[in-house]
């Protein structure tokens, strides 16, 4: 209990923090633990405001130096909430937290519509992540934006959010096509089995005696055991928002 | 296969074990396999007493010179032996039975001569399927087949149906049989972080006496023995002594196997079915494979046997297709053209509807896969 009134208080106090800085978070980077050059912020700003009004959407990017112990997600939602607000067809921001070099993507009911918990999402994640974890937050920061911009344009023409389960896949092709021959070949193999029914008999189990059979020797020994252990597949550090009011997801990076 | 001599290996990867007396466990330097000491003090002691009850076995050899008789100077009188001058082949017919060409080659020209040199048969199983039968057989035969060439069945030709007595040696054997055999057996749990596979090894001794009855070898040289097992068995209830009686109106191959050269095919059917019956006994593990095994002949008799065959030789493209069937079951077996653009055109069928099947298979589970 008391660590949940310490969590409800911390986060009480960066939410009046980042309320009392409102008007530095109004732009939308604000790169609070100083990750990005000048002209890379501004570069940011421009494509991001580009994107903005080509899908009247708000885009956000903070990043922050700790989090000083409250919860990503919910961070994320507040800032989204406060300071992000109001997009005609969505909101989304991403938040990174260097302390613990979480990250949370938080987007609002509109937005999560477009770009959803497990079709979008993921794919947002996959993006940009890879160059987050290099520490190349430009480039992760670019990526994001760019992604967004994708699928912001995907669900304006093709009236569905994207889902990568519907999405081409040359992996699955080149399986598919393996697999494809394979079956091919065993048909083959089993038609013209059917051509021929001459074959060398192996055993003389046709011309068994009933009732011959006599065991006189039935032993069997334990000698040893052997352990082989194998890792259990796991889980993405990364995971969707699940329900409520936000959608998106985050993890660690 | 055959166990006559006692290793100390490793039960796992038969590496030399360095067996330490006094101690409880025994650890494979190879492997690191840890086996318990009284386990291996107890396996060898079991190998080492069967190798020693294995070496006063005393493995029979068939009585094949007791297989067939001599033929009476009237039966012989009446019998000739018609020679092929084409392919050399030999039948036997009696004085009444023509033949007016080859069953084997289809050359129409074959010079009788003296019959003689042949042991007289202790048995016939007499033919039961008429000629009718074969050409209704074959036209069943052709049925079901998708890869037959089109005009196969209107456009050959059936060249010559022939009824013919295919000698064969008939082993009778009492084995006594023995296999070792490895099994095991897994018990799979999971931990947090790993799942694991706790692996038992077991050696499973088995041994038994069982006895084999008319085990067939035919003794024909031209007869495929492929062909010839693969139109087994025959049912030996209607088998009878021989007589010439049976003869009239049929040709019989004359033998060029010996029931001494047919030996080692009978042995490995009788060795892979004598293994078989023991491995059918081992039960109750997940994998069993045999290591060892011996088979013994307690006793091993040999007759000499006639059984019906039909041969039916067609002719498509002019290639020769051969045809058989038992004369006594109605069994046929055979080997027929294959379309190779029917072939193609059912792989390409078969690729066409599997392959975006198996697309959205694999695309579905790698998107579970890489969300997962």
């Amino acid at each position: 209990m008391t660590r949940t009134r310490i969590s409800t208080l911390l986060l009480t106090l960066l939410t009046c923090l980042l309320l009392t800085f409102s008007t530095a978070l109004a732009s939308s980077v604000h790169d609070g633990a100083r990750l990005l050059k000048d002209d890379q912020k501004a570069a940011l700003e421009q494509k991001i405001q580009q994107v903005e009004a080509a899908h009247q959407v708000k885009i956000g990017i903070v990043t922050m130096k700790s989090l000083k112990g409250a919860s990503p997600a919910q961070t994320a939602n507040t800032i989204l909430d406060k300071q992000y607000a109001g997009g005609k067809n969505g909101s989304i921001v991403l938040l990174l937290a260097m302390d613990s070099r979480d990250f949370h993507v938080s987007t609002d009911n509109t937005m999560r519509q477009i770009i959803t918990d497990d079709g979008g999402f993921p794919h947002l994640r996959e993006a940009f992540l890879p160059a987050l974890k290099e520490n190349h937050y430009y480039q992760a920061f670019d990526t994001y934006v760019a992604t967004t911009d994708e699928l912001l344009a995907y669900y304006e023409k093709e009236g569905e959010p994207f889902d990568p389960a519907n999405q081409f896949s040359p992996l699955a092709l080149v399986i598919a096509i393996l697999l494809g021959v394979l079956a091919a070949l065993g048909v083959k193999s089993g038609l013209e089995s059917m051509m021929s029914n001459v074959a060398y008999a192996p055993s003389a189990d046709a011309y068994l005696k009933d009732d011959s059979v006599d065991i006189t020797e039935s032993n069997d020994l334990f000698l040893y055991t052997t352990e082989t252990r194998r890792p259990k597949p796991k889980k993405s550090s990364s995971g969707g928002g699940g329900g409520g009011s936000h959608g998106g997801g985050g993890g660690k990076f | 296969m055959a166990e006559s001599a006692v290793n100390y290996k490793c039960p796992n990867c038969s590496a030399p074990l360095s067996y330490q007396p006094g101690k409880e466990t025994i650890t494979c330097e190879y492997c690191g396999a840890e086996l318990a000491t009284k386990a291996v003090e107890e396996m060898y002691a079991q190998a080492e007493e069967r190798a020693t009850a294995r070496a006063e076995l005393e493995d029979k050899k068939w009585e094949t010179e007791k297989a067939g008789n001599e033929w009476a100077a009237e039966d012989e009188a009446n019998l000739r032996a018609l020679v092929c001058s084409s392919c050399g082949a030999e039948i036997v017919a009696d004085m009444n039975t023509m033949s007016t060409q080859c069953a084997y080659c289809g050359n129409p020209t074959m010079v009788p001569q003296k019959f003689s040199g042949q042991l007289r048969p202790d048995y016939i199983i007499p033919f039961k399927k008429t000629k009718e039968d074969a050409i209704a057989a074959l036209k069943e035969f052709y049925k079901g087949k998708p890869l037959l060439p089109s005009g196969f069945d209107s456009a050959n030709k059936l060249e010559q149906i022939q009824p013919m007595y295919v000698p064969f040696w008939l082993f009778d054997a009492k084995v006594d049989a023995h296999a070792s055999f490895h099994a095991t057996n897994d018990k799979t749990f999971e931990t947090s972080d790993e799942i694991v596979t706790i692996t038992s090894h077991y050696e499973c001794n088995r041994a038994g006496k069982m006895a084999f009855a008319n085990i067939p070898v035919d003794g024909s040289e031209k007869m495929s023995d492929d062909y010839m097992e693969s139109i087994e068995p025959f049912d030996y209830a209607e088998m009878v002594p021989f007589t010439q009686a049976y003869m009239t109106g049929f040709l019989a191959d004359k033998y060029d196997v010996d029931a001494e050269a047919s030996v080692p095919r009978a042995d490995k059917r009788v060795e892979e079915s004598a293994v078989g019956v023991l491995a059918g006994t081992v039960t109750g593990y997940d994998s069993v494979n045999c290591k060892a095994s011996s088979v013994c002949k307690e006793d091993g008799a040999v007759a000499y046997a006639m059984a019906p065959v039909w041969i039916l030789t067609t002719r498509y493209q002019d290639q020769p297709y051969t045809f058989m069937m038992n004369g006594q079951t109605g069994k046929t077996v055979g080997s027929l053209p294959i379309d190779k653009k029917k072939s193609l055109l059912y792989s390409l069928l078969v690729f066409a509807l599997t392959t975006p099947l198996f697309y959205y298979i694999a695309r579905y589970l790698l998107t579970e896969m890489w969300e997962g």
